[in-house]
């Protein structure tokens, strides 16, 4: 072929191979849910970890949302109007989630956002947020979305301020009085390792070591001898990432015999697939919904956790963790407060509706908001989780 | 701190050396016969763990899933040379380098239709409790990485001074003109050459695999860190891709021994600037950076 | 029967019209010359002929077989060989693993990727050495034996190339300004190595602007202008050329 020819073929390849990356990356963009109803829909926005290191938390996140928005429309909406749900991919990085917030605000009109999947990515959404005045539900467990209070901000996951003195009480009582941390430096693994640090003298608790990994290292050996080296009573993890199996398995490669806790972050089974036998004994706080028995058998939380477990279970081949737990929650708020708003709905009454939500019952917990009080939950919703025979089972409590 | 934590220290850099060392030696032979920095050369990487994990989960025995891992990611490598890159040689360096860019998300994304977000775990290659080797307590498939890159260190050694196609790819290395005009067919040696690139990323990912779980998108930062190792020990120079690979390994073990893990990753890009600035030429550096 | 063959050889760089329809042949076992001003397109023909540059029209056959087109190592297999106006070596090796690696190449039949030493290889290499001695002596080159080549001295670097061009064993060998930096003595020198290749039955093509090179050893001249051919024929008859004298005038050509 001439030279010309190959120059433009090669220009060709190139451009197809950059715009399939482009495409790859790219979410897919939902088809309307009619649901028959006639009035308008309510669109409500998501911003979601489809890629990047929250992937494995994203999708189920994702997928727990359309199940419920199928459901809802499949019934006749929301007092007849549809809800839409339009998903945004932030790649696990804060620069697009904010992105993403402008463009569900400006383009698509969006009355609520419920996202994000982390908590660096839902704080970087928050200028855009305040500006455009339009309520956010996060999924993510920092707790500075939070610690620093603005109006419009919620959270559906347990924040580490009630998720770490739960833990650190347990440990105290199971007699470890000296601690090694380490967390990881990404938005949730650096939150918990600031309030450890603040609440362990409260619980009778020293650190005697304190290491940081970040999120995609391959190797924590040379953390772990340090921590060794300081001989702690137990270690306590705390992130969301895979790197929760390199501790574990680095731990007993060093020869540490201490136990291990960790947080609501390690609820996911790639960890006790990565960690292997490693695993066993490994203790964390988290819902309950991964052993539902402890809802209490004949309780409306016991049946609402079951009805979402059974009915993610047949859709998606497999049961939902927490983290579709928090989504599913999420959209519960939004479409409970929804119900409430007389009237045309605006953003600004969504939020006072939001804002007034009053034992709803969720799959997290029961969540009650107030003016000074976005979480909505307490830690009677946390339980102690015990890895044993690769399966999660409740710890004494 | 104690000899034992010392040497646990030196054990965790050479760990890391050995992945970066190979990842290095794929960069440092693409250079040296193309002159291209093929930056889909971390997406080797994450194909070879993420290959061995799916074919461990379709049911073939380990052996077989890593041999056929590093084949398929040999040919993967071959195809993007042949496909991608040869019809735009006449382009320039800097054209290719893009285009191996637009290769490498091209990869990362179909490794991420393919396989989905969540990470995977791949079977150690031999079970058993972590061993003492000189004091350092060391997981057994730490063993297999370091062996393994032994291995490759010296067959790439016979492979380029014993066999025509390692003295091809040395002609190469020196003067495409030159080669050429012995007779050496240069089209062959590049595509040879991003064959064994693919091939040692792949084996780089597929050993380390069951150390660290594998997930798609794994390739990018150790990209970044096997092109740092092949600049330290001077890039196009093979036994500077092993230099290098070491010394940054045992270098980012002290970083996180002494001062905190959070900066371990920061080591990395801070060797390559300065290697950049003050000896391009690298630790080894016996070509001078005329091509840089 | 021609050794090469050159037909309507044409080629356009932009607006520069190197080659003009160029015909010529080489006989077995001469050499001929290729010379004309500056600038005339010279280099671009070997460029042509060994698949560096692509012809925009005509053609080329060696020994009968279309050349046209075909990548550089294929030409070197038929048995051509080239050498570059700058001596393109292999720096870091040296002058005998220059040679050598002409030969190498022609060891085993295939270019396999795992043709690791047997006893064959080795006894291929022994003999490879030893003819590799045998060219360097040739050529007068063997006291640089075992110098790095970007330890050499200019002169020197050219007739290493030659020499490794000659280990490839071509038929024809393509000299671009063998004599260029060498002084009086040492083109004399190389006049009497390249008088002694062709009776050893190798044809030469040169590209020289050494007059007194040229005129002392080929057997045949064409002269090129501005890409195109102007005269073709034995050197005293060239020499007297009204057309070559037209082009070469104002030309400083030395050693005439």
């Amino acid at each position: 072929m001439e030279r010309r020819a190959w120059r433009t073929l090669a220009s060709l390849v190139a451009a197809a191979l950059l715009a399939g990356a482009v495409a790859g990356c790219a979410p897919k963009q939902e088809p309307e849910e009619g649901g028959g109803a006639q009035k308008e829909p309510y669109r409500i926005g998501v911003v979601v970890s489809l890629t990047g290191t929250y992937a494995g938390l994203g999708i189920p996140e994702k997928q727990a949302m359309e199940m419920e928005r199928d459901r809802i429309n499949s019934e006749g909406g929301v007092n007849g109007h549809p809800i839409e749900l339009i998903f945004e991919d932030d790649a696990t990085d804060p620069a697009k989630a904010a992105a993403a917030t402008t463009k569900l605000i400006e383009q698509d009109g969006v009355l609520a956002i419920i996202g994000a999947t982390g908590t660096a990515q839902t704080m970087a959404m928050r200028s855009e947020i305040q500006r455009a005045g339009v309520p956010q539900v996060s999924m993510a467990g920092g707790s500075v979305i939070t610690a620093q209070f603005d109006p419009l901000v919620f959270q559906t996951p347990w924040p580490n301020r009630i998720v770490v003195p739960f833990i650190l009480k347990t440990m105290a009582k199971k007699g470890y009085k000296k601690i090694a941390v380490i967390s990881d430096t990404g938005g949730f693994g650096k939150d918990g390792h600031d309030i450890i640090v603040k609440e362990a003298p409260a619980a009778g608790i020293s650190v005697v070591a304190d290491e940081t990994f970040n999120p995609g290292d391959t190797d924590v050996s040379s953390q772990l001898t340090k921590i060794r080296a300081a001989d702690p009573d137990a270690v306590l993890m705390w992130n969301a990432g895979k790197e929760a199996a390199l501790v574990v398995k680095g731990m007993r490669q060093l020869g540490m015999k201490q136990p291990l806790f960790g947080s609501h972050g390690n609820a996911r089974k790639e960890f006790i697939e990565g960690a292997g036998s490693a695993a066993e004994g490994f203790v964390f706080p988290a819902g309950k919904i991964l052993v539902p028995e402890a809802y209490g058998a004949g309780t409306e939380s016991y049946r609402v956790a079951t009805s979402f477990i059974d009915a993610y279970t047949k859709k998606y081949g497999t049961p939902p963790d927490t983290f579709a737990g928090h989504a599913y929650d999420a959209f519960l708020i939004v479409v409970d407060a929804l119900k409430r708003v007389e009237g045309d709905v605006t953003p600004e009454k969504l939020r006072n509706a939001i804002e007034q939500t009053k034992g709803l019952v969720g799959v997290g917990g029961t969540f009650t908001y107030s003016p000074t009080d976005h979480n909505g939950l307490t830690e009677s919703e946390l339980v102690l989780y015990r890895i044993e025979n690769g399966a999660w089972v409740l710890d004494e409590q | 701190m104690s000899t034992a934590d010392l040497l646990q220290f030196v054990a965790s850099g050479l760990q890391n050396g050995a992945i970066y060392a190979l990842m290095a030696l794929g960069f440092t032979l693409v250079f040296a016969s193309t002159g291209v920095i093929n930056f889909a050369q971390g997406e080797f990487f994450m194909l070879g763990g993420m290959l061995v994990a799916a074919e461990v989960a379709a049911g073939v025995p380990l052996g077989l899933a890593v041999a056929g891992a590093v084949a398929a990611t040999a040919a993967v490598g071959a195809l993007i040379e042949r496909f991608a890159l040869r019809p735009a040689r006449a382009s320039g360096a800097l054209t290719l380098i893009i285009i191996t860019i637009g290769c490498s998300m091209l990869l990362k994304s179909a490794a991420r239709h393919l396989f989905g977000p969540d990470e995977r775990a791949v079977p150690a290659f031999s079970e058993g409790e972590p061993v003492a080797v000189a004091g350092a307590m060391v997981q057994r498939q730490v063993l297999w990485v370091v062996g393994l890159t032994l291995l490759a260190a010296v067959a790439l050694t016979v492979l380029y001074r014993w066999t025509k196609l390692g003295l091809a790819m040395r002609a190469c290395s020196v003067s495409h003109d030159a080669a050429r005009i012995v007779g050496i067919d240069t089209a062959r040696v590049v595509m040879a050459s991003f064959a064994l690139a693919g091939a040692l990323g792949a084996l780089a990912g597929a050993v380390v695999a069951p150390v660290t779980q594998t997930a798609y998108d794994v390739g990018a930062r150790m990209g970044l860190k096997g092109f740092a190792a092949a600049v330290l020990g001077g890039l196009g120079d093979p036994v500077g891709a092993i230099v290098g690979g070491v010394v940054l390994g045992l270098l980012e073990s002290g970083a996180v021994a002494f001062v905190s893990g959070t900066y371990k990753d920061a080591v990395a890009l801070v060797v390559l600037l300065l290697v950049l600035v003050l000896r391009p030429q690298g630790i080894v550096g016996r070509h001078l950076g005329e091509k840089l | 029967m021609s050794l090469l063959s050159v037909r309507g050889l044409d080629k356009r760089f932009g607006g520069v019209h190197a080659v003009r329809d160029l015909s010529f042949d080489v006989h077995p076992q001469t050499i001929k010359a290729l010379i004309g001003p500056n600038g005339a397109g010279k280099s671009t023909v070997f460029n042509l002929l060994t698949g560096f540059e692509r012809p925009d029209a005509g053609s080329a056959t060696f020994e009968g077989i279309d050349l046209t087109g075909r990548p550089p190592h294929e030409t070197v297999r038929m048995g051509l060989a080239r050498t570059f106006q700058e001596s393109r070596l292999f720096d870091t090796m040296t002058v005998e693993e220059n040679v050598l690696v002409g030969m190498h190449l022609r060891l085993s039949a295939s270019f396999g990727l795992a043709a690791i030493r047997s006893p064959r290889v080795r006894r291929e290499e022994r003999e490879a050495r030893e003819e590799a001695a045998h060219v360097m002596r040739l050529v007068g080159i063997d006291r640089y034996r075992d110098t790095r080549a970007s330890d050499l001295p200019h002169g020197v670097r050219r007739l290493v190339e030659l020499a490794r061009a000659l280990a490839t064993r071509p038929r024809l060998l393509m000299l671009d300004e063998p004599a260029a930096g060498l002084d009086g003595r040492e083109t004399a020198d190389l006049g009497e190595v390249l008088l002694r290749v062709r009776d050893a039955g190798t044809a030469i093509l040169v590209v020289e602007h050494d007059m007194g090179l040229v005129m002392g050893i080929s057997d045949e001249v064409v002269v090129v202008d501005q890409g195109r051919k102007i005269a073709e024929g034995p050197p005293l008859i060239i020499q007297k050329d009204p057309a070559v004298l037209e082009a070469y005038l104002g030309e400083v050509s030395d050693g005439a």
